[in-house]
């Protein structure tokens, strides 16, 4: 089997590289941040913070769309019935049924309250 | 060979009898539009609204206020599929909460969820109108709002009173909304049709309150039966009914006779309009009774209101 020039020449060629001396890397410099604890510190405060709030809160941010709370509406035909006839009008036995339905579901928070409840009263 | 084929003919129709009913009984269900609304009322997305918010949008569904797509928007939107799923049911000509079995055996600890449910989603679908509308397109703002005054309509069908006062609730806002559609001249003869079509359809609503107050009457009596069957009369109402009873709480035959007096009084005074005999009638009565029987007044006046309503819509539309 012949050997074809290229490939003689090709050889030829790598016999001559030579590799160079690499340059050596760049010294790294180290910079010392005097105010990395305390941001480490105010970050575990906030974390804490945040938890403790998420727990307290149990809700999301405002605006957050959730599903609607299927167990909502604990109303009987009862508490019904009274509501319409003790309430001092019919709007108020409405929005008195709303509001026990929502004592037994998810408490109102500081802030926010459900649109779906809201929407459920006579008085918004 | 004839009587064979005769017996044959019999045995077959006797046979197959039972699955055409079965076939027709599961149609009709189908065509219950309750099964669409209860989907909707599963399908509905909560969000979380300030005070001011909750506010604005009570403004907003009373017309006092414009809508505000930017702070009511994703609330709207996120809950466009429960709206356009009651769209769906609106269009099915009975509804069925199957209210009455459930009513007949537990008595006055019936579970109602759908009470609540029905006039969050009423509302949403008027912010849905208002959304349409606001953004220019005003067919789909005719078809939700005529599609919302029939599924009010079926919200207050075949129930107690306190559904028939949430239709009659949200129909007075909807009247309102469709009187503001047709005041803007904007409407095309087609829209107009369309919210004339739905107005006719509430002609009927008007027997809902009588039905109403016969379904009320009904339980009453149930729930009398149950009370006194108990031991402790007084803890039963306190936690079937979620009040206090009086102190000398006991169910008597005397209870069950007002109630029946009662009740044939409420009946003159939904066809004339005229709370006198009734409130005769409850101001006679045992205290039991007193304390379970809707105020008439407020009752004819409630009626009244949406008689107005519904006539000066027409008027206008017309």
């Amino acid at each position: 089997m012949q050997i074809p020039d290229d490939d003689r020449q090709f050889e030829a060629e790598l016999r001559r590289f030579a590799p160079r001396a690499a340059e050596p890397l760049p010294p790294i410099r180290i910079i010392r941040v005097r105010w990395r604890v305390p941001v480490a510190v105010a970050a575990t405060v906030l974390a804490a913070i945040g938890t403790i709030l998420w727990h307290m809160h149990g809700t999301p941010g405002p605006g957050t769309v959730l599903p609607a709370d299927v167990s909502a509406g604990e109303v009987t035909l009862g508490r019904a019935q009274a509501a319409v006839a003790q309430s001092p009008s019919f709007e108020a036995a409405i929005d008195g049924l709303e509001q026990a339905s929502r004592s037994r579901t998810k408490p109102k928070t500081h802030k926010n309250q459900s649109a779906l409840q809201a929407l459920g009263r006579e008085e918004l | 060979m004839k009587k064979r084929i005769a017996v044959f003919a019999v045995v077959l129709v006797a046979v197959c009898m039972p699955v055409f009913c079965v076939a027709q009984h599961s149609r009709e269900t189908g065509n219950n539009a309750a099964l669409q609304y209860y989907s909707a009322f599963l399908q509905m997305k909560d969000a979380d609204l300030s005070d001011a918010d909750a506010k604005e949008l009570g403004e907003i569904i009373a017309g006092t206020r414009p809508y505000d797509d930017v702070k009511f928007g994703k609330l709207v939107e996120s809950n466009a599929q429960a709206v356009e799923t009651m769209m769906v049911g609106a269009e099915l000509p009975d509804c069925d909460w199957g209210f009455a079995p459930l009513a007949k055996k537990f008595g006055a600890e019936t579970p109602v969820p759908y009470f609540g449910r029905s006039r969050a989603l009423g509302r949403l679908d008027i912010l849905f109108v208002l959304r349409a509308w606001s953004k220019g397109d005003q067919e789909k703002a005719v078809h939700a709002l005529s599609s919302g005054m029939l599924y009010a309509k079926h919200v207050a069908s075949g129930g107690p009173l306190l559904p028939v006062l949430i239709g009659k609730m949200l129909l007075v806002q909807q009247l309102s909304i469709t009187n503001r559609l047709v005041d803007s001249g904007k409407l095309t003869s087609e829209q107009r049709e369309t919210l004339r079509t739905a107005l006719a359809q509430l002609d009927t609503f008007g027997s809902y309150w009588q039905a109403a107050i016969n379904t009320e009457m009904g339980i009453l009596h149930v729930s009398l039966d149950h009370i006194r069957s108990e031991p402790d009369q007084r803890q039963y109402y306190k936690s079937s009914f979620g009040k206090d009873a009086p102190p000398d709480f006991h169910i008597t035959q005397q209870d069950y006779a007002d109630l029946e007096k009662v009740a044939a009084a409420y009946s003159r005074t939904l066809s004339d309009d005229n709370a006198a005999p009734v409130q005769s009638a409850i101001n006679a009565s045992t205290k039991t009774v007193q304390i379970m029987i809707p105020n008439p007044e407020r009752l004819v006046k409630s009626k009244q209101e949406l008689q107005k309503a519904l006539e000066e819509t027409k008027a206008k539309i017309h």
